[in-house]
């Protein structure tokens, strides 16, 4: 029983390196590849794990696929967004969409696989780059409380677990210094995701628009 | 702020001069009409051929227009005294029928122009007392009036700037009020061999200030003023000599009273004329008020029945109401002055706020031309930084290229290579000015994935205290470049398994990062002139002093290799973009 696997990326050569790291894993099988956002809005009506991503796409930007797919509600699919540079406002973007994570396009694609996988399991839900961003969105949210939304606010405990993250730490070892298992971590990251989507669906699409992304 | 339009020119002065009149003739009226007039005392004036009639209140005797007590004697009635503006009771004496009536003084000359009446004794007693207001009370009245007006003209002097006419005007009404207190009362309460001379000096003191009120009024003329202030010497000069002559001043005052007013007649008149060019506004007024007094003047002298009894004379009222329109001028100038000091400050303040607005759009410009030189600066950074780091690695890639000189491999490294200075460029620029920790564990999370599939393990340790001190982009991107060096150095050269990354506080708030392998390590004395390793160790320590810190490398053949470099922290440097 292997997860069902969709990508959706225009350039082949990508599209390809992404396909042999999901070919080469064992709990992975790559359902279809899409070029464009009609494409994968057509692919989506079926069943699928995971769904890896890039932002610019011929006919708009991923990040409009992440929230029309988190806008169906739940958790399913985990989604992975794919980056060249990893840099805070594509990612952050993303991730305020309702994104899981992201992969960078030259990494090994033996890396893709296990990155991959991780997302599906909840291994590695949330990496010191995107614990950085998060909290530095919150330190610029928190002096321009303009966007301030009580129901989004996260817990002093998730804010002190996004730090350590951040700092590099573990999910084992932020759960040692926490005092906490590393099964509650999960729970606690989970909370974090779902909190940052319910307040900044609005703020991801205005983030995205001020980068360029839904332009491209 | 008039609803009834403006008049202007000879309307305007005209309605003055027929207001001023309107208002002193329909003061006049009222007075009139509420004072009844007394009833006539022709029937008891003696001597009489009958004898004195009675009344409820018994016989009385009574002198009008008396100036000190006298004894009256009237066949059949016993004498009685006497006293300015009072009835006496008469009682009968048969023993003295017959006789001639007399007033006899106890002062001399008290009795000029006295009327004797005897005769019912309420009646004489209430034309007594219509006399005591006329002669006595009146003038108290007039007194305490002035004197007061005087002191409140000068007390409020602030209110006005200390404006010259009200300080003037003041002085003028206490005079006018010392005066009227002495030639009244003054001979009785000082009876002083010198009193003529406090008395006559205050009158023309008096007048001296009459002269500068008008002198203020006119537009103040400090030559003029100083003629005033002469005249007055002159005069005075006249009066001390002639009480040290002669002792007597009865006979020069009347020609001194006749010089003074008539030199105060002709320069009214001069000043008035002045006033007609320079300041028509007051000069009408002022003639409005001139022509009441006139006015009053002619109509006690042709139109009043000679005095019989109580009547009121135009020509008393009329002092009064020039103090009034003395007055207004002074409340209007008083209010002119603060419509003039509104109009300033609204004045400053419009621009107060014009120079506020000026400086803001300075401020603005200034604020766009520094995000503009902010914004070059970066390009030019930007610029430099490519070509410091991915720049050079590219075009030393193309080349060798070329040259056919690299195995797929080697140019597979060296795109890494270019693609990794790029993330480190685009991290540097995210992660500036925020905290190292973050930055660091970021640069561990590139680096850590490609390395573990080489089989080297990246340990990263942060002991340095939350939140932790921050590098601006530049010294940011220095760093990252310093440490992808070591990690290349250690990975190519000193075939290591294991590298560790430390921050931990330095010695004043700097900041100690620690690279060390468990690699092959070289002789660092040796490794300088090196070819391969040696231009490695050189670039390090260039990026060191462009972060403004210092690298040691420590290291030995077999015993690995240890970077530590070593960053201040300063909060200039730290806050810089």
């Amino acid at each position: 029983m292997s997860a069902k696997v969709v990508i959706v990326e225009d350039d082949p050569l990508v599209a390809a390196h992404v396909a042999r790291g999901v070919a080469a894993h064992d709990g992975l099988s790559l359902v279809a590849t899409a070029g464009t956002l009609a494409e994968a809005r057509a692919l989506l009506d079926r069943h699928v794990d995971l769904l890896i991503l890039d932002l610019g796409l011929p006919d708009g930007s991923g990040i409009e696929l992440i929230e029309e797919v988190r806008a169906r509600g739940g958790l399913e699919p985990r989604i992975l967004v794919l980056s060249v540079l990893g840099d805070q406002d594509t990612v952050l973007a993303a991730v305020l969409a309702g994104a899981d994570g992201y992969l960078l396009k030259d990494i090994d694609s033996l890396d893709i696989g296990q990155q991959a996988a991780d997302a599906l399991t909840g291994g590695a839900p949330l990496s010191p780059s995107i614990a950085a961003y998060v909290l530095r969105h919150l330190r610029r949210q928190r002096a321009d409380p303009q966007g301030d939304d009580p129901h989004a606010a996260l817990s002093p405990r998730e804010i002190e677990l996004l730090q350590l993250l951040a700092r590099g730490y573990s999910n084992r070892q932020a759960a040692t210094e926490l005092e906490i298992s590393p099964h509650t971590i999960g729970d606690h990251v989970k909370s974090i995701y779902r909190k940052l989507r319910v307040s900044n669906r609005g703020e991801a699409m205005a983030r995205a628009f001020r980068s360029g992304l839904l332009r491209l | 702020m008039s609803i009834v339009p403006r008049l202007t020119g000879w309307r305007r002065a005209l309605a003055i001069i027929f207001g001023a009149q309107l208002l002193f003739w329909s003061a006049y009226a009222l007075i009139v009409i509420s004072l009844r007039p007394a009833e006539t005392l022709a029937a008891y004036r003696l001597p009489a051929a009958r004898s004195p009639a009675a009344g409820p209140g018994g016989v009385g005797a009574y002198a009008a227009g008396l100036a000190g007590p006298a004894v009256l004697r009237i066949p059949g009635w016993e004498p009685v005294v006497l006293y300015p503006a009072r009835a006496s009771l008469l009682s009968r004496d048969d023993t003295t029928a017959g006789g001639k009536q007399s007033l006899t003084c106890l002062e001399p000359a008290c009795a000029q122009g006295a009327t004797l009446y005897a005769g019912p004794f309420d009646r004489l007693n209430a034309a007594a007392g219509a006399e005591r207001f006329q002669r006595f009370d009146m003038v108290w009245l007039v007194v305490a009036t002035e004197l007061m007006m005087g002191a409140a003209l000068l007390v409020l002097l602030p209110v006005n700037r200390f404006s010259r006419l009200q300080s003037v005007t003041g002085l003028f009404l206490i005079l006018v009020g010392m005066d009227a207190w002495l030639t009244t009362f003054g001979a009785d309460n000082l009876p002083y061999a010198w009193f003529p001379l406090l008395r006559y000096g205050t009158e023309y003191l008096m007048l001296t200030a009459a002269a500068l009120t008008v002198n203020a009024f006119a537009g103040w003329r400090a030559g003029e003023a100083r003629m005033a202030g002469a005249c007055f010497v002159a005069v005075f000069a006249v009066v001390i000599g002639t009480m040290i002559l002669r002792g007597d001043l009865a006979a020069v005052i009347p020609w001194l009273d006749a010089v003074t007013l008539t030199l105060l007649l002709g320069y009214g008149l001069l000043a008035l004329l002045r006033m007609a060019h320079a300041a028509p506004g007051p000069a009408i007024r002022v003639l409005a008020l001139l022509l009441v007094g006139l006015a009053s003047v002619g109509f006690d002298l042709f139109l009043l029945p000679p005095p019989s009894g109580f009547a009121l004379q135009a020509s008393v009222l009329s002092p009064p109401l020039t103090m009034l329109g003395i007055l207004f001028e002074i409340a209007l100038q008083g209010h002119r002055l603060n419509q003039e000091a509104e109009e300033e400050r609204s004045d400053l303040e419009r621009q107060v706020l014009e120079q506020d607005a000026s400086l803001l759009r300075s401020s603005q410009l200034l604020r766009h031309q520094e995000r503009l030189i902010a914004i070059d600066a970066e390009r030019q950074r930007l610029l430099r930084d490519m070509h410091d780091g991915v720049g050079g690695v590219l075009t030393h890639l193309l080349l060798d290229v070329r040259q056919n000189r690299l195995t797929a491999g080697e140019i597979e490294q060296g795109l890494q290579s270019a693609v990794d200075d790029l993330r480190n460029m685009a991290s540097a620029i995210d992660a500036g000015n925020e905290p190292i920790d973050e930055a660091l564990a970021m640069f561990r999370e590139r680096m850590a994935g490609r390395l573990a599939r080489s089989g080297i393990a990246l340990d990263y340790r942060c002991a340095l205290p939350v939140p932790a001190p921050s590098l601006d982009a530049r010294r940011l991107l220095s760093l990252y470049r310093l440490l992808q060096e070591g990690i290349a150095n250690s990975v190519r050269h000193a075939a290591a398994t294991r590298i560790e990354l430390v921050a931990r506080p330095g010695e004043e708030g700097a900041i100690l990062v620690t690279l060390s392998d468990d690699g092959a390590g070289f002789e660092p004395e040796t490794a300088v002139g090196a070819a391969g390793e040696g231009r490695g160790l050189a670039n390090m320590r260039r990026r060191a002093l462009q972060m403004g810190g210092e690298i040691r490398i420590e290291s030995a053949p077999g015993r690995g290799t240890r970077l530590i470099l070593v960053i201040p922290i300063h909060a200039a440097g730290a806050r810089k973009g």
